[in-house]
């Protein structure tokens, strides 16, 4: 049977498979869908990638992988060649990465020599036109790729298998302080010192999708809806278009974006703690207004008790509880920036819990050293109060 | 989130449709006609090119969602059909936004039992070892043998010449005949 045939066949079969669907069906589902989202504003996956994020398990890419064999697990001897040539593959790509002018060809041309005349490899390495476009839009967004040591995790009769984990930042999200985005792995396979076989493996639960290049999407398309045109190379933008005029704009817009982020983080961490400080005068003044005897605290801004007046802590508490009630609303109020978002709905639950006379549950962070520890940057110190006590 | 899982079921809400859902100007029938007449091929090529067919439906409806909210224009292109597979190619092989539609398709079937056909054996193999080839390459080969396209068709859709598309073919039958045990037969070639 000649590939053709077979080829001919695999589409009949692919047809087959899609004959239960019903169209009438799905188009109304369509239509509802196309409502939701103009009423919501929102574009294709940001409640998608949430839910991804709170329950899904990490995604199997094996389909991406070179062969459907299983592996076996690594044993001795490690085969220190085929290790060394997909390290040196890694390091001629690091090189092509900072490469320009005169001396990028030529690094491009080094990546492709660790490759098999007939590798399978991944995306933008099927030629080094394809190589050099990605390596240009890697640029314009700071792309930054950190690759641990590689392990010999198999080896068959095709060749050795070797892993590279790496993380990496994206969309200048190390400018914005968000990354990097882990347990991502080069996947190799490697026979005669050519690599046969490379993947590039990325793992979406880890925040890229939902921190950086969902957040963006958003933006250019709504800002400039224009350049977002040029910028992408299909309607639904999920594949950036290999021109200058469009790398030029990757540059532009990510730089703008990310100055943007910034700006907006450091209004909000500001109005956080303009809010806060006030919460802080107002208790003060209340626990002064009800005749309770207060002191320094060594390190801190707020008040305690003096020793012997124990028998005021219930008054104190219920005042910095129902103070802090009030400042969680009154915070809540604006919605913080995507590049900090998480942090501070993290430490807007930190806070509710310490408004809640209930223990600690296992496996919970104690309010108050959430607030004072990962937290204490988001301009939220002057909220935590002296209410840890009770937890 | 919830309302928009909700909106993913099958089994619906409750909630009535909207009247004007359509873009202004948009042509009701005539989008739903084209949807009628090309999802299930949509469906096709998306397996072809993931490998899972519960996958494919989302796929294939996410391309569709992408052609309505634009219908005024995509309606007046000489070929419709082929600017809806193009979005529905590269979803498929785009890996940040696949995963996106792949967690919706898990959603949405947690909240509706459906029968899922599979390919058989042979075929799964086929696609299989398609879907390890360079994207361009995989791409190329489902336009042709999935939609039945020629090589003009598919360097428009694809937005490429057509002697890229030839290249890109003739590296894919080479490099499918090679690890499939398959010979080629030169008088097929496009």
């Amino acid at each position: 049977m000649s590939i053709d045939i077979r080829a001919s066949r695999a589409a009949h079969g692919a047809h087959e498979s899609a004959g239960p669907v019903d169209p009438a069906a799905r188009l109304t589902d369509l239509r509802r869908e196309a409502a939701d989202r103009r009423r919501a504003g929102a574009v294709l996956a940001a409640a998608i990638v949430a839910v991804v994020i709170a329950g899904s398990a990490w995604y199997a890419t094996a389909h991406r992988l070179a062969s459907d064999q299983p592996v076996e697990p690594a044993r001795p001897p490690v085969d220190t060649t085929a290790v060394r040539t997909t390290e040196d593959f890694l390091g001629a790509l690091r090189d092509a990465r900072t490469a320009s002018g005169e001396q990028l060809d030529p690094a491009v041309d080094r990546v492709f020599s660790y490759l098999a005349d007939d590798a399978l490899v991944t995306e933008s390495f099927g030629s080094p036109e394809e190589l050099r476009w990605s390596l240009a839009w890697e640029r314009a967004t700071a792309w930054r790729e950190m690759v641990d040591a590689c392990v010999q995790t198999g080896s068959d009769a095709a060749g050795t298998v070797i892993e590279c984990p790496f993380t990496f930042h994206g969309i200048r999200s190390e400018e914005m302080g968000l990354g990097p985005f882990r347990d991502n792995n080069w996947r190799f396979r490697v026979r005669d010192e050519k690599i046969t076989d490379a993947q590039w493996n990325f793992n979406i639960d880890t925040g890229f999708s939902s921190q950086m290049w969902e957040p963006f999407e958003r933006w250019v398309s709504t800002t400039y809806p224009d350049d977002a045109a040029v910028m992408y190379n299909d309607a639904s933008h999920t594949h950036s278009r290999s021109t200058t005029e469009a790398s030029a704009l990757w540059e532009r817009r990510t730089r703008e974006y990310a100055a943007q982020e910034i700006a907006s983080r450091e209004d909000y961490r500001a109005r956080a703690d303009a809010i806060c400080t006030s919460a802080h005068a107002r208790l003060n003044a209340e626990l002064a207004a009800a005749g309770m005897a207060l002191q320094p605290i060594p390190g801190r801004t707020d008040l305690d008790l003096v020793p012997g007046r124990e028998q005021d802590w219930p008054a104190y508490e219920e005042s910095a509880r129902g103070i802090l009630a009030e400042t969680v609303v009154e915070l809540r109020a604006v919605d913080p920036p995507n590049v900090v978002r998480t942090d501070y709905l993290n430490a807007y639950s930190a806070l509710v819990r310490g408004t809640q006379n209930e223990p600690i549950q296992p496996g919970t962070e104690s309010w108050a050293n959430y607030i004072d520890g990962p937290a204490h940057d988001l301009g939220l110190n002057h909220c935590t109060f002296n209410i840890r006590r009770s937890g | 989130m919830t309302s928009r899982t909700r909106a993913a079921d099958a089994g619906g809400d409750g909630r009535p449709l909207e009247k004007d859902a359509l873009v202004p100007g948009a042509d009701a029938k005539s989008f739903d006609a084209f949807y009628a007449r090309e999802y299930r091929s949509l469906v096709a090529l998306a397996h072809a090119l993931t490998g899972s067919r519960s996958h494919a439906e989302d796929i294939a409806q996410e391309a569709m969602l992408a052609a309505y909210r634009r219908w005024d224009g995509v309606a007046l292109l000489d070929a419709p059909a082929g600017w809806v597979r193009r979005v529905c190619a590269n979803i498929s092989t785009s890996f940040v936004r696949r995963r996106v539609v792949e967690a919706r398709a898990a959603v949405r079937l947690r909240n509706r039992r459906t029968e899922v056909t599979e390919l058989e054996d042979d075929d799964a193999e086929f696609w299989s070892v398609v879907r390890r080839l360079p994207r361009r390459q995989l791409q190329c080969v489902a336009l042709r043998y999935v939609c039945g396209y020629t090589v003009a068709e598919i360097a428009n859709v694809l937005g490429c010449a057509d002697g890229t598309v030839k290249a890109h073919l003739a590296r894919a039958r080479s490099t499918l005949a090679q690890r499939l045990g398959e010979p080629i037969d030169e008088e097929a070639a496009p």
